[in-house]
This record gives C-alpha cells, structure tokens and sequence, in this order.
C-alpha cells in the first residue's frame, strides 16, 4: 500500500489557524469584468525563506491560498494537488473549508492521499480533498514546502487560471546572503516594500486585481504571459568568513559550472583519444563525430547538468550520457580533431524566453556546441538524432542563448531557417475513369523542419509504409491510398514519399466528379478564429513554412469541366497565398498550382494579426473551392 | 478513477478516462507492444488456484522482434501489481540473434499516473532489456500472487501480435463450483475442460488490429473467463456487490442527516417524480464527482452520510446516497451495475464481478405513479425501471448518458438481482444545423455568394461537453468555441457576431442538456457554375462507408440524430434546384433528404438517425447501405435546372 495518510501536523509550530475572514471577503459574489467567473482566489500569499546553504540547511517555501467558490464550475477548485520529491518536499498541507453559514469543516487527514509516482525518482504526488465545498464556500489551503538547493531558482507566478484579488510574495535571506529579485522579463509589475527582521532581509512584493493569464489560441508560452517574480541568491557568506558568490553573474554561474560539474566530466577521458583519431580521419570530421555522439551514445536527460559522478569514459562505456555531458564529449572531440567548439546553453520556446539579464541557469533546456563554420556560427546538437550538422530543432531557432566562450558567457540570437527552407510540396497526376472515379499517383516532399518532424518517427519498412499511408488517408479522406514508399534522409533533411491514390466508391457519383484541389495539404481551415480587436497576445508560430500543391488532371470524352476555383493572390507581410488554374487546350486536361507561405515566427496583434487572419480566411475561401467535372 | 467510475464524469472532463480493472485480467503482455508486431513464439500461462482462494499465475513467454519497432516496442515490458497482485518470482534474458544468451535483465516498480482518480495501489514493474536488436528473442518467466475480491478472473487469450504457441491452463478449483467460457472469435483455438480446470491452447495464431470503429480495450479481444466460487448466478454477483459476500452491510439506511436532508429538500414537492428530480439534481450537482480508491474502496463505497458531509464522492458513493435519499420518502430505488462505455458490453453468459465498470440508480416506474397507467415519467426506461445517474453532471433523471444508454445492467436486490438492458435514446443526443440563406442578397457580395443565419441545436452528451466547458469560460472565450464549433461545420464561411444559449431548461429534449448557438453567415461561392448548382457543405452522422466494406467485426456507434434544414431564396431569375431524394430506413437507423418549397423558400433537409450502439456482423450490410446512402447523396451538388420550353 502506497497510499498514506499525510501528517498533516507535521511541524506542530507550523500548524498554525488561518487569519481571520473579513467581511469584505465574505462579501466578494462576483469579480468585475469576469462575471463568468466559477471562483476567485481572494488571496495567494507565499513565504520564501532561505537558508544559508553553507550551514547545510534547506529552505522553505508556505502557500496560503483562500478561494471562493462564485459558481458551481468553481467546485472542481475543491481539490488540489502538489507534486513534490527528494529536490522539493511536501512537509505539509492544511485546509478547511468555510460554509456561507459560517460553519468550518477541517480537511481531515483520510481526505489527503499520497501517490508515488515513480519509485525510482522517489516522486509523489499529493491530492488534498476539501469538504463540503459549495457555492459561496471559503477555501483556505496551506503548503509548506523545503528544498535544499538554491542554484536553480523557479519563478514564481502571481496569476491563477481564476481571477486573483491580492497575490504577495515574501522571501528573506540570512544575514549574508545576498539576494535580488528580478521579473523574468520587462519591467517589475509588482510593488515591493523591504523587510528586515532578526538580522534576515527581502522584500515583500504585491499585486492586486489580476486577471487569468490570455492563453489564447497559438499563443506564446504561458511563461512569457504572466508576471513572475525570480528569487536570485547572488552570494553568501561561507564558513571562514569568505564572501562565495552564488548567481551574481553569468561568469560566476560558468565558474561554477566548469569547476563543480563540467571539469570533472571533462577530466575522466580515457579512450577519448583513439576514438577521436578514428573520427578525425572521416572525410567529414564534424559530422562524423557529430554521428557518433548523437547517435552512438542515448540521450538520458535534458538540461544543462550533467548527472552526478559523469564522465566521458563513463559515457562512452555505458553508451549513454545527458545532454550536457554529450555536448562536452563532442566538444572535446571536435577539439582532438583540431576544430575548437563552444558550448551554448539553449532554451525551448514553449518553455518560454526569459530575459538572459537574469542570471538563472534553471532557464536553459539543453547544451549544443557552436564552431566557427568558415566565419559564421554553426551550431551542432549533440541529443536530436533527427539533427544533421548545422541544423537546430525549430524550438531553438530564433530563440536567445548563451555561448559559454572563454572569454565570458555571451548572449546570442540562434540562427533561423527561412520559410522555403521548411517546404512541403505534393505533386499529384490525377485522371477521371470512364466511371467517373478519379485515381492516379502522387508524391510528397518535405524539407527542413518539415523532415525533422517526421524524420525517424515511423519506425522503418512496413511500419513506416503503413504509417505514412494513415497520414495519407487522413489527408486524402476522399481516396483508397495504397503503394506508399518512403524514402528519408537526416543529412539532407528530407522525407520523400509516394504513393497511389483511388477515389472511394462512396465518392463516386458516376456523372458528377468533383475533387478539392488543394489536397493533401489542404484545405486551410481559419485558425484564428478571433477577430482582431479580441487578440490580446502575439501569436507563435512553430517555424515559418511553404506549402506548394501541383495537380495534374485529366478526363475522358463526355466528361466536361462545371466549376473550377477562382485564381488567387494575396501577398502580406505576414505571408502570402496564391493559385491558379490552367486549362489544356484540348479541354481534358488542367494543371493547377498552389502555394502558401508564412514567413513570421511571431506576429503581433493588431495591424499584423489582421494580416495573418486575413490571408487565412483568403486560403480557406479558396480551397474550399472545388473541381467539378460532369457527364452530360 | 475507482473501478466503477463515472460515465458523465467522464465526458465533462477530457483528462478523465475509464479505466477497467487492469488487476483482473490475469496474463496480460504489458508490452507498449499489444497489438500487432513481433513474433510470440510461446506464451504459457499456469494458473492454480489456491485452497486460500488466491491464484499463482505462472507465464513464460518468448517473443521473437522481427522489426527495429518491435525492438522500439518491446524493450520494455510491464507487469500490473497492486495490493492484491504481487510479483513472487521473475527471470529475464535475452537469446541474442547468435545463439548467445543474456541472464540476469534488472527490473524496477513504477507507479503510473491515473489521471483523476486517486489509485493509490497500481503500479508496473518494468523489465528493460538493454540493446535489443532485430533477431533477438526475449524471455520472462514470472509467478505472480493474486488475490482477487471475488472468485473469477479471466485471462487476455490474443492480444494482437501473431502467436506461435498459446497454452494456458487453470487447475485446482473445486468441481462444484467451477465455471469458464471462452468468449471472441479464435479459429483454431482448442478447449479441454476438466473437473475443476481448463486447458486453452492453439499454435499459430495469426495477428489481429482491430479496425477502426472496433469495440474497445478487453471486450474486442479473446478472453477465457473463470470462476471457481459461488453458484455462478447473476444472483450471486448482485449479492456480493451489495456487501453480502464482504459482511459490510450497505443496503440503505434512512436514519439521520440523509433523511433529515431528503425530508428537507422535498417538503414542497407533490409527486414522486418531483421529488426523483430533485434529490436526482441534488447529488449530480452537489455532491462532487471524485474518485478514490485505496484496497477494496475500489468496490466499496462510503456511507452515505459521510459522502453528504464531505460533498464528494465517486459513482458508488453518489448512488448509494440517491438510494438512500429516495428511500427516505418513500422511493425503494435500487444500485443499477453497468459497463459503461459506447465500445463495451458484458457477457451475460457469465456472471462475474469484473463485468462492471459503473453504478446507477434503477427506480421502480410503479412508484413514481406511472407504471400501471404507462405514462411516460421522462427518462430511460426499461422493463418497469428507470435508470438514473447521479455521477453525471447534468440532465436530473430525464437523461441518461449515452455510455449508460443500451448496456446491460444488474438491478441488484437483496432477494435478487435482474440484468435489464437499458434504452437506447437517440432523439436526445442530436445534433441540428438550420441555416437559412438568401443567395441574392446584393450588395457587396459576389454572384453566388450567400447571406442569412446559422443556428446550431446540441442536445445530450455534446451539450453536456460544451456545458461544461463554456461555464467555466469568460464570455468572449465562451463565444468564441462556440463560434468555432458553428464554423467547423461551414467551411470558409464568414460569421458574424456568435451567441450561445443553455436551453436545457426549455428542455427540447426531455431533459437532456441542450445548447444554441446561432450567428450571421455570410458563405461564399455557394451557388457555382454559372448558377448551375449548390453545393451544401456536408454532416454525417454515419462513419465512413469505406471502414465498412468486407467487415465482420462489430462497429460501435454513438446513437445519435443528426439533421440539417437549409432554407434557401434563390435569385429570381434563377432555375429551380432539382436534388434525388434519399431514404433508407433499417434496423440500425436511417437517413432521409428531401427537397420542398415553402412560400418561395426552398428546404433541403437531411435526418440520420442511428439507433444502434453495437451492430454486429449481422447488422453490418445494413450500416453499410445507410452509410452509403447518407454520403454519397450529401456528396451530390444540387442542380438548377429550368424546364424545357414547350
């Protein structure tokens, strides 16, 4: 049995009642402008106390939320749940709820359940079951938490998915710690009163009336959205009396790095030379060690740390290392075969972009290797099998890195692919039978991030066969696809695929024929649905991308063409979208062409979201044009 | 979710899922791999049961991988334990392409995530085999320790892979109490019954996919059934489930706050049905869906007052507080056991605990003052009961969701227990488009283009999603998946302004949750050819016909009613529209299109109807042609067509 029952009193000088409810709270049963609202979080205040990490003790961190439930949707805010490990302990959680007739049922200690999540990890998940929770309820819920390590602060979000009234955050440091706090990016929207209280120091940080975050459609990471606040230890005072500083700089965080965590897996490197004497005689050194490390050694964990006790010769000899272990293998590779390399601590978009002003490791989700490519950056992904030399995934292109040189860690801008270097492109050969049913061969290339998508994700021979023809025929719901052959190269960054295709019988009519000539890549359906003045927030695009779409059709005497699409061509700054239609002269027979291109990566609201909506409504329009042949 | 969990609870949360007793299905190849891939080559499984009523389940299994995604599959392998299932012995190895043999492969437990319901025992013990490659054969050998609530199991016979060599074997019951059956289709499987025992085996067993629309997990799937204790009735398992077989009573008691509550929220209410409906109401939307199971609270639920008092609780929970609050005035209501679920359905052959995934409440049509006089108390009924879900969110006892609807279920009784199949109830899961359309409309609009209003009607299971997830949004992001909805349905159109309405108090549909959404419509190039045809964009309510074609599995539906009015003006000058009528009428339902003019304004109207949840092997040609039907005359443009001059 794994379930257990929380010690709810755990630290007896913890369990504290909750302050008092005021009537003014008593009196919230509805939130201006959100009157749709199913609760509202009348309070959220957290207490960050760290700890001299010198004298070996952890820190803590306690929540106190107080909700009220406005609807009954807002019931589901009855629960909660916290997952929590070695790195971050659950000590306790507390709660009760606060009826409209001002009685007070405890969360007992049989409502509060334990799940391990992974006995390996060691991870747990609590669930804490309010009571009697109803309309015009109260709920007053109560965290503590501890964690041992400060090097990896998280930032901390002052919004809820419901409306919020009062959000604080207090944080003090010991005597000698040095801390700041920073926004994650822009400017502090909070305001902040100092606070100093037997010899510690911090600041409490308050903001009130907060709306729940946009996330709206394709929007930006939820991160780049909400005020968060980042706690940042830059220094402490250590035993001797030594100022050490901690996350005052990026040159300290590199310090730091390469002393505690890379320099050790640097240093055990046995076999290393051999191995790169070998490489090194390739006649493409750079991709052959790059093939060797990203696909000779498994890829164990993301992130900038490597695991503890890792080494190169421990990789090597266990066929698998993290990503920042590999990336200082193919470092120190590159180097033995003459080529100096740089590591580059990169983010993930959808984990959100931070300002790098803010010193925070915990920012970054992998480590890729950048060399000098004959004057220009070129950067090598040590973990992605699907990534040739020179090729970054589309969730770092574009994004802000540090590039952890010699002479200082610098931020950089990653290199973007332009949009006719993601290119889908289907070329079809169309013919109308004599009973009315269209068939024939087509072919799909994709390039680029396209590739990369699908780029060793179909398992191979019959598998991938079988897989690219559900794509097919989720494509092509109007047609039997069958003979699918699949070529796919990494290098080359490209996936070619074949195939035949014949119209279902239950498409055909036997004297009316009529085929959406955008197939497979279409139709474009409206993504934003929202109109213009709605869009709050940029909109994030994946990677900027061309579909083209070349069809060959042909019909056989008795058959004649009744309608075909309207040409089209719409040109913006956000992209563009254009086709046409060519009829052969003997009239059985016609090409028609199509292209759509987006160009952006992130497109504003306003003038540029217009844009972006508009070109999609235009392309809708036109695909859903139809070809129809008829027998007369 | 606790093992019977709610089928409304369910559809109101995406996250949530069913999830059938893992724990009870003895043998099962917990590979990523179960259906189709590599080769078992042997796959033995040895169960004896014990004196004490346990099993020791013994399995070995070799598999060949023939694929780099057989390899990808197979690498790691899972075994559910939980509290009564525990892991006795284990041996792995690998019997490399070459001969060689690799010992000694490590394992370790992983708990699993189980989405909303809090299932404190499960967990996997994963087997990693380390640098498999295309040629190599794998080997288990385990014994595992079961101890299951009550004495049946059932063992999974053909997961999906191709086997070579299938035995498996239970021994050890007693003669007189022992049971099995071998349900799904397995050509060239061989049963030896003995006394107390089975034997199943069979040597090259094709792989099996299931095609789309196939019934879902377990139920799809060849299975040995087993039991070795009661007297195998419907009776029996009825009288378990109500606690007889664990001796904790759990029948109804009317003391205390239960009754004070039911006495309270029904002084002013004159009929039985009115006070069904409002204690119903009560519970489903009081009273918190949430799913807890710890051991046996998997099966057992909490006593009524303390699930009124904490306002939470799973389906059990919630059914037994109904019963109980019924029968404090005066409604002798019953707990209803389902398989809930549209791809499930029980064996009724074989009466076994492990049958249900769900509880409702089943009340006596008599005693809601309708029965003898067959007046309809708005609800399912079936056979003189009708059911009633107090897990749902929504609907009171008027609607029973469609994972409810046409399943069988054990209306359990201390003096007996009844299976009753519950009603099918189309007509309240429908979906309705009317779009009414002016293709002269003038102004800036081009020839052909359209003008007029779009309204669509939802009524059950789809409205009960939309529900639930436009009450909790702000009313600009509410409009707005609204307005996707109403857009997915007419491609490229241009709407206007979207409103949406909850009229499930109107009820248009005996209760059932029901939404509106209308909007302005603008769609271009409606009319095309040089005003030679329309093409109406098209909703199906049957799937495709091409899934159909040579099929002998069974295809589950949702039973539902889809229609769509156009109403269109065409230009005057404009010829009339000449449309094929359709209509196909059957056992498994129906589609009809017509076309009418009404005061200058010309209907096409479109109706599918499918009433059937499960249509067999016999049924098929008969979904088939009404799916054809429905496609291909949706498919047809319509043509403007003047008659000939005289």
């Amino acid at each position: 049995m794994i379930a257990l029952a929380l010690t709810l009193a755990a630290p007896a000088a913890w369990s504290a009642t909750f302050p008092p409810v005021t009537e003014a709270e008593r009196g919230v049963a509805s939130v201006e402008g959100f009157p749709n609202a199913p609760a509202v979080v009348l309070s959220k205040r957290a207490e960050l106390t760290l700890r001299d990490p010198s004298a070996g003790e952890s820190s803590t961190l306690e929540i106190h939320t107080r909700t009220k439930i406005l609807t009954e949707a807002g019931l589901s805010r009855g629960q909660v749940a916290v997952s929590h490990g070695p790195g971050l302990r659950l000590e306790g959680v507390e709660g009760r709820t606060l009826l409209a007739d001002g009685r007070e049922v405890p969360l007992g200690a049989d409502s509060v359940f334990v799940e391990q999540t992974s006995r390996a990890r060691r991870s747990f998940r609590t669930k804490a079951v309010l009571p009697a929770v109803a309309v015009g309820a109260i709920l007053d819920v109560r965290l503590r938490l501890r964690f041992d390590s400060v090097f990896f602060p998280e930032p901390w979000s002052f919004e809820e998915p419901i409306p919020v009234l009062h959000s604080e955050l207090r944080f003090t440091a010991p005597p000698g710690m040095g801390v700041r706090v920073e926004p994650t990016r822009g400017e502090a929207p909070w305001t902040s009163e100092p606070i100093r209280t037997g010899g510690r120091q911090g600041a409490r940080l308050v903001m009130t009336d907060l709306s729940p975050p946009a996330e709206e459609p394709f929007g930006l990471a939820g991160q780049d959205l909400r005020p968060q606040a980042v706690v940042i230890p830059v220094s402490y005072v250590d035993a001797d009396g030594f100022g050490v500083p901690l996350l005052d700089a990026w040159d300290t965080v590199l310090g730091t790095f390469e002393r505690r965590h890379y320099g050790p897996v640097r240093a055990g490197n046995r076999g290393l030379d051999p191995l790169a004497r070998r490489l090194a005689k390739a006649e493409d050194p750079t991709a052959a060690i790059l093939g060797y490390v990203r696909d000779g050694v498994a890829t164990a964990k993301t992130g900038v740390l490597p695991a503890p006790g890792e080494t190169l010769a421990g990789i090597l000899a266990a066929g698998s290392g993290s990503y920042a272990a590999k990336a200082i293998l193919l470092q120190e590779l590159l180097s033995r075969a003459g080529i100096d390399g740089t590591l580059v601590w990169a983010i993930d978009w959808r984990d959100g972009e931070p300002d790098l002003g803010v010193v925070n490791p915990g920012w970054f989700e992998k480590v890729l290797v950048r060399i000098d490519r004959q004057g220009i950056d070129g950067y090598l992904d040590p973990g992605d099998p699907r990534l040739p030399p020179f090729r970054l995934a589309p969730m770092q292109e574009g994004t802000s890195a540090l590039l952890l040189e010699r002479s200082g860690p610098r931020p950089v801008t990653l290199p973007t692919t332009p949009a006719v270097g993601s290119l889908r492109r289907a070329t079809m050969e169309l013919r109308l039978g004599e009973d009315g049913a269209f068939g024939g061969v087509g072919r799909l290339a994709l390039r680029g991030h396209h590739a990369w998508y699908h780029l060793l994700t179909h398992g191979d021979g019959d598998a991938r066969s079988g897989s690219w023809r559900a794509w097919l025929s989720d494509a092509l719901p109007e047609f039997d696809v069958s003979a699918v052959e699949v070529e796919e190269s990494v290098r080359f960054q490209r996936v070619d695929v074949s195939f035949r295709l014949d119209q279902k019988r239950s498409q055909v009519l036997g004297d009316e024929a009529a085929l959406r000539p955008s197939l497979p890549l279409g139709p474009v359906r409206q993504r934003y649905d929202a109109p213009t003045e709605a869009r709050r927030t940029p909109v994030r695009i994946s990677f900027p991308d061309q579909d083209e779409v070349e069809m060959t059709l042909s019909w056989p005497p008795g058959w004649e063409l009744d309608v075909a699409p309207a040409d089209l061509d719409v040109r913006t700054d956000v992209g563009h979208g254009v086709g046409s239609l060519e009829l052969g002269e003997g009239g059985d027979r016609l090409v028609y062409r199509r292209r759509f291109t987006i160009h952006r990566r992130t497109v504003q609201p306003g003038e540029p979201y217009a844009a972006l909506r508009d070109l999609y409504a235009e392309m809708e329009r036109h695909d859903a044009q139809e070809i129809v042949l008829i027998h007369e | 979710m606790s093992r019977w969990s709610s089928a409304a609870a369910a559809s109101v949360t995406l996250q949530r899922g069913l999830t059938l007793p893992l724990g009870l299905v003895l043998g099962l190849v917990l590979s990523a791999g179960s259906a189709g891939g590599a080769t078992v080559e042997q796959r033995h499984i040895d169960i004896e049961i014990q004196g004490d009523g346990s099993l020791l389940e013994t399995t070995r299994l070799r598999v060949r991988l023939d694929t780099d995604a057989d390899v990808a599959r197979w690498t790691t392998y899972r075994t559910y334990l939980d509290d009564n299932r525990e892991l006795e012995g284990l041996e792995a190895a690998i019997l490399r392409a070459d001969g060689r043999r690799e010992a000694g492969v490590a394992g370790r437990d992983m708990v699993e995530a189980s989405g909303s319901a809090f299932h404190a025992s499960r967990r996997f013990h994963l087997l990693t085999f380390a640098d498999l490659g295309v040629g190599d054969r794998i080997v288990v050998e385990q014994a595992i320790r079961h101890r299951p609530y009550y004495p049946a199991s059932r063992v999974l016979l053909h997961g999906g892979e191709e086997v070579v060599d299938l035995k498996v074997t239970v021994s050890g019951a007693d003669p007189t109490t022992w049971r099995h059956a071998v349900s799904g289709e397995v050509p060239g499987l061989e049963v030896e019954g003995g006394p107390g025992g089975v034997t199943v085996s069979a040597t090259g067993l094709p792989p099996r996919t299931a095609p789309p629309l196939a019934p879902g997990g377990f139920d799809a799937r060849p299975a040995l059934r087993f039991g070795w204790g009661g007297d195998g009735s419907w009776d029996h398992v009825g009288a378990w489930l109500l606690g007889e077989a664990t001796g904790a009573p759990k029948g109804p008691s009317t003391g205390g706050t239960v009754a004070d509550l039911a006495a309270e929220l029904t002084s002013d209410l004159g009929t039985p049905r009115e006070r069904l409906e409002t204690l119903t109401r009560f519970v489903q939307q009081d009273i918190r869906y949430l799913a807890v199971e710890v051991g046996e609270g998997g099966y057992r639920p909490s006593p009524p007052p303390e699930v009124l008092e904490r306002r939470w609780g799973d389906c059990k929970d919630k059914t037994m507080l109904l019963v109980d609050l019924l029968a404090a005035v005066g409604i002798e209501a019953r707990p209803a056991y389902v398989r809930s679920g549209r791809g499930r359905r029980l064996d009724p052959a074989f009466p076994s605990h492990d049958a249900f995934d769900h509880v409702v409440v089943a009340v006596p049509v008599a005693q809601l003052g309708a029965g003898e006089g067959g007046l309809d108390v708005g609800g399912a009924v079936a056979d003189g009961w009708l059911f009633v879900d107090p897990g749902q969110g929504r609907g009171g006892a008027g609607w029973l969701h469609p994972n409810v609807q046409d399943q069988l279920a054990l209306v359990a009784g201390a003096a007996g227990s009844i299976l009753i199949r519950t009603p099918s109830r189309p007509h309240q899961e429908r979906r309705s488009l009317v779009v009414d359309l002016d293709l002269d409309p003038g102004g800036v609009l081009a020839a052909g283009d359209a003008r007029g209003t779009a309204r669509l009607e939802l009524t059950g299971e789809l409205a009960d999603r939309l529900l639930a997830e436009l009450g909790e949004a702000e009313p600009s992001s509410a409009r707005e998946s609204a307005r996707s909805l109403l857009a997915g349905l007419l491609p490229a159109a241009t709407l206007g302004a979207v409103d949406w309405f909850d009229r499930s108090e109107d009820r248009p549909a005996g209760g059932a949750p029901a939404v509106e959404i209308e909007a302005d419509v603008v769609i271009p190039g409606l009319m095309t050819g040089g005003s030679s045809s329309i093409r109406l964009p098209a909703m199906h309510g049957t799937p495709d016909p091409e899934i159909l074609r040579g099929r002998g599995d069974p295809a589950v539906l949702p039973t539902r009613r889809v229609d769509a009015r156009w109403r269109l003006r065409l230009p005057p000058d404009s010829c009339p529209p000449v449309a094929r009528g359709a209509e196909v009428d059957n056992a498994v339902g129906a589609f009809r299109q017509s076309l009418a003019e009404e005061d200058g304004v010309w209907v096409v109207l479109r109706t599918t109807e499918l009433r059937t949840r499960w249509v067999d092997r016999g049924n098929l040609p008969k979904l088939e042609a009404l799916a054809l039907a429905e496609h291909r005359t949706q498919r047809r443009r319509l043509r403007l067509r003047c008659p000939a001059p005289e």
